[in-house]
């Protein structure tokens, strides 16, 4: 793929808008970071990109077609509920995780890019906030998806983990993946654009 | 894909040590309670013996009613099964199947052999078996409806018996009637329409 | 929630309320006047037959105060206009005391009548039934915080108990001729004397207006509280 444009994008609730007007275009290869104070609809727009809410009006396009929502072969979406069974173990919720995206997958490779191989078999609910995210951000990679969204990933993470994880999006930008980040704080990362919501 | 969702929440009912050794143990321990408190009377031991498999499947429903949307939805899996690719109707059945695998399926595999107890020969248990067999699978029904309905819900443990109790009477009275299978397969039938549609409607608006 | 009523309207109800409230007063007066003086003792009960005239209107509001919620509810789905999920939240406590009130005074009916507070009379049982939905019905409305959620969770529950009522009504009765045989019926008489049928039916009247009028008070209520709830989101 190659770009991916949103047209007019708007949400409601009742009579109650969460945004409404909103359009930009991004080219595969880049970041856009899309920030806003809270309450903005930061969270909701990722969400209706991912296809958990119907967009009220508005069109999404995908190198010039426009595309449904409810088909999840484009997006890929981690938000701020973490995914995480809390008293199982790191490794078991692999497992189950493994059978919701019908992947099979490399357990300690997967580990070691997050560099969480040493809490295999701790259960979840004692890793720190840190580690948590880094774990629910691992979801990334099982699902080769062309576009990432995702809400808030820099919270919990120390500045180590940040470069880190800017590296893994830069790798993924390189190989022509698409991401889409919203944030509160200012990252030192060179996104392609910034909107503010 | 359908699969895989079954075997990840019979997985995960396992990781969360409810094997069926478990399951299986808490049916059994509500069972001994008859005995301690109608005495040792075979004839009226072989009478409440009907009507206390039902009082404890309804217990073990009602304790691992969580388990079918509300856990899932807490935590953020929920997201990620809407996401699977699989229609929302497959997966209510398989949350379904799965839920009645880990939670039904020991109940009703146990209940001809812990009859032998209550004297009842096997030939005897089996309608027995049979109207649990058919009206278990109502009362799953009804369970994921309303563990979807109360997925936003605060304080919910006593709601959701307060909410499923009066739905389950018509099934428990059918139910220890040997001869009601006929009305138990109508009743079930009943309850997966209702339940489908009421399942997909809340988890439509629960999803946003 | 997008209600389309009017201060103007909401005031409508206020004044018609007043006039609603003198009205079951003195239907009220009527309706107890002529069932505790006029009408004649039931020949086997005596006087303790009186409490019918309090028991059987409210029983028979009871159901008709679910099937209002019920048809609110459906409504809701049909159009899609949150006034109906109003309505539907509005009548339900109402109906749910009207419930109780059956139930209490059926017991009470019954400790002269069979010598016990209460029998598990097919009637009785279903009656206690029907106040569970109700209660579930509440309290699963007031326990989701999102009050748009709410009300649609809660009007899908509203159509799941209808459609369970006469489930219930059913195998309760199917239940009753199973363990007891029919030897207790209330209305010893099958056809009811007329000196009794028109005190009531006033009775049922007045009990139809006191339902009206404090459904309106609810109501009126309840589309103040929405109106203040989406003036403070704006």
């Amino acid at each position: 793929m190659e770009k991916l444009s949103i047209k007019n994008l708007a949400c409601k609730r009742g009579s109650r808008i969460i945004f409404d007007n909103i359009s930009f275009e991004v080219k595969s290869g880049q970041t856009f970071l899309i920030k806003g104070s809270n309450g903005s609809g930061k969270t909701s727009l990722m969400r209706t990109l991912a296809g958990y809410i119907e967009p009220h009006e508005g069109e999404i396009f995908i190198d010039g077609k426009n595309i449904d929502t409810s088909d999840n072969s484009y997006f890929q979406f981690i938000g701020e509920k973490n995914a995480l069974k809390n008293n199982l173990s790191v490794k078991k919720n692999i497992i189950l995780w493994s059978l919701l995206f019908n992947a099979s997958i490399d357990i300690d490779d997967l580990l070691k890019k997050f560099d969480l191989t040493n809490c295999i078999n701790q259960d979840v609910e004692t890793l720190s906030d840190g580690q948590k995210k880094r774990l629910s951000l691992s979801k990334l990679f099982l699902h080769q998806k062309p576009i990432w969204l995702l809400d808030e990933p820099y919270v919990f993470l120390d500045e180590q983990n940040t470069i880190d994880l800017n590296k893994k999006i830069s790798r993924f930008n390189l190989e022509g993946g698409l991401v889409i980040i919203t944030s509160n704080i200012d990252i030192d990362f060179p996104f392609s654009e910034r909107v503010i919501l | 894909m359908f699969l895989n969702l079954i075997m990840r929440d019979i997985k995960l009912a396992f990781f969360t040590s409810t094997s069926f050794l478990i399951t299986a143990s808490f049916f059994l321990l509500i069972l001994i309670l008859i005995p301690f408190i109608f005495g040792s009377e075979i004839g009226l031991l072989k009478v409440m013996f009907q009507g206390l498999i039902w009082i404890a499947l309804v217990l073990s429903i009602l304790l691992t009613l969580t388990r079918i949307f509300n856990s899932d939805y807490d935590d953020g899996n929920l997201d990620i099964i809407f996401r699977s690719g699989t229609s929302l109707e497959l997966i209510i059945c398989a949350k379904y199947i799965a839920y009645w695998i880990t939670i039904c399926m020991p109940l009703i595999v146990l209940v001809p052999f812990v009859a032998q107890a209550f004297n009842y020969s096997f030939v005897q248990a089996f309608p027995i078996v049979l109207n649990l067999l058919i009206g278990s699978f109502g009362m799953v029904f009804i369970a994921t409806c309303v563990s979807a309905l109360t997925l936003g819900a605060k304080r919910t443990t006593f709601l959701k018996g307060i909410i499923i109790i009066p739905l389950y009477v018509p099934f428990i009275i059918f139910g220890v009637d040997a001869s009601s299978w006929p009305i138990l397969i109508g009743l079930s039938l009943i309850a997966f329409v209702v339940s489908i549609y009421a399942t997909i409607y809340s988890l439509r608006l629960y999803g946003e | 929630m997008n209600l389309k009523i009017s201060n103007n309207q909401i005031t409508y109800i206020r004044k018609a309320n007043l006039y609603l409230i003198s009205l079951t007063l003195l239907t009220f007066i009527i309706g107890l006047y002529f069932s505790l003086l006029v009408s004649p003792p039931d020949y086997i009960q005596g006087d303790s037959m009186r409490i019918m005239y309090i028991h059987v209107p409210s029983a028979w509001l009871s159901l008709f105060s679910y099937t209002i919620l019920a048809a609110s509810c459906v409504a809701w789905f049909v159009y899609r206009n949150p006034i109906f999920n109003l309505i539907a939240k509005s009548i339900a406590p109402i109906g749910a005391a009207l419930t109780l009130i059956a139930l209490v005074t059926g017991s009470i009916w019954g400790k002269p009548t069979w010598g016990v507070w209460w029998v598990w009379d097919a009637r009785l049982t279903s009656m206690l039934i029907l106040f569970f939905l109700y209660l579930a019905y509440i309290l699963l409305w007031q326990s989701i915080s999102n009050q748009e959620t709410a009300s649609k969770i809660s009007a899908a529950l509203g159509i799941i108990g209808f459609i369970n009522i006469p489930i219930i009504k059913f195998s309760v009765d199917w239940w009753n001729t199973l363990h007891q045989p029919a030897s207790i019926s209330k209305l010893s008489s099958p056809s009811i004397d007329i000196n009794m049928l028109i005190p009531l039916l006033i009775m049922t009247l007045g009990y139809m207006l006191f339902l009206i009028t404090l459904f309106l008070i609810k109501l009126r209520t309840e589309i103040i509280d929405q109106k203040i709830l989406r003036l403070s989101i704006k």
